[in-house]
């Protein structure tokens, strides 16, 4: 029970994360306890063995001046970008910019080609309507007449 | 001076404009913020750029940033969201592209490449032993790579970035048991890498 409870502290023991008493607890169990010194000591190794592919990951001083040289680059641009929006949004060029778009509103809504688009049908778009529905009635009984002779026909060879 | 007052000079002369306290704050960090993304996304290049997106946000936000935990939380907080949308736009790209047996083959193709990769300073060496060296730090890598998110985080805050349990809580906003736990089931999946090698 003792060596479950160590093993399951023994990763905050490598990194130091425990209070003193605990540290000392378990450096004192892990003198006397062989199981649990093989367990820290393969913990040990596993994390010697990943701490060491950051090293061997170094850079060189040039790759950092580029680092630094692309970073200086993006704030730049970034700050362009702020002040371009900073002065497209300045009042003296957005009030006159929201008045026109304004007057423009006001003048699409007013005008007789909006108001007719939203009003019921006048009367002068009747006779198109109802010339729309003498067509398509004409083109039902054609169908209707072709149908009929289609069965006819087919009487015929029967 | 402690680091975390330094710190705090640093931003609040950028606040005020101050392009050289930046450069200073840049050349201190440019390194963790670096490693700390090439661990969490593997490629090098895509880890460069995170890293100098992460200072762009610091220089953006700087005045959002009200000194209520360390600069060093903030920037790692930034970085760790600025991994995660890449792994989550990388993942929605595997969706529609992913060829599970190319990358099964690319695997095995790295480890066969190993074989006719030992430096030539490695001559008078054992060259067996060096090839499983190197299989093993791949195996690792693989392993490291293949973490859960959350593990594979806490573990590069702890391990790579040496910070404490409570700074890690921090910028996770997980509670101190949770991180320890996550570290601890991270360090046993490793474990269980090194073993799986020992044993074939």
């Amino acid at each position: 029970m003792e060596c479950k409870k160590i093993q399951r502290s023994l990763v905050n023991y490598y990194y130091q994360e425990l209070d003193s008493p605990a540290m000392s607890k378990i450096a004192g169990h892990l003198e006397t306890c062989v199981a649990c010194r093989q367990t820290y000591g393969q913990i040990k190794k596993t994390l010697t063995l990943v701490a060491k592919e950051q090293v061997e990951k170094e850079k060189s001083s040039f790759f950092w001046q580029d680092f630094q040289h692309q970073v200086y680059q993006a704030v730049s641009a970034e700050k362009e970008s702020l002040s371009r929006w900073r002065g497209f949004l300045a009042p003296r060029r957005l009030v006159p910019a929201l008045a026109g778009a304004l007057i423009l509103l006001l003048i699409i809504i007013s005008s007789p080609r909006w108001s007719r688009h939203g009003s019921e049908m006048t009367s002068a778009d009747l006779p198109i309507v109802q010339e729309l529905e003498l067509i398509e009635n004409y083109e039902l009984i054609q169908d209707l007449e072709l149908l009929e002779n289609l069965q006819e026909a087919e009487q015929l060879r029967g | 001076m402690e680091s975390k007052d330094i710190d705090q000079q640093l931003i609040e002369k950028i606040k005020n404009g101050d392009q050289a306290a930046f450069g200073l704050l840049l050349e201190k960090y440019q390194k963790r913020a670096y490693y700390f993304c090439l661990h969490l996304v593997s490629r090098p290049e895509d880890a460069e750029d995170l890293a100098q997106e992460g200072f762009v946000r610091v220089y953006k936000n700087v005045h959002a940033f009200r000194g209520t935990a360390s600069f060093q939380t903030w920037f790692y907080q930034i970085l760790l969201n600025l991994c995660r949308s890449y792994h989550r736009h990388r993942y929605l790209v595997s969706r529609f592209t992913f060829n599970f047996s190319q990358a099964e083959g690319q695997n095995e193709d790295q480890e066969q490449s190993l074989e006719n990769s030992i430096p030539d300073q490695s001559l008078d060496s054992d060259p067996q032993r060096l090839i499983d060296n190197e299989k093993l730090k791949l195996r690792l890598e693989q392993a490291l790579q293949a973490l859960p998110r959350q593990q594979k985080e806490i573990f590069a805050l702890k391990h790579f970035e040496e910070l404490k349990i409570n700074e890690i809580a921090g910028i996770t906003g997980l509670a101190e048991g949770t991180v320890k736990s996550h570290l601890f089931r991270a360090v046993q999946r490793l474990q269980e890498v090194l073993k799986e090698f020992k044993e074939r």
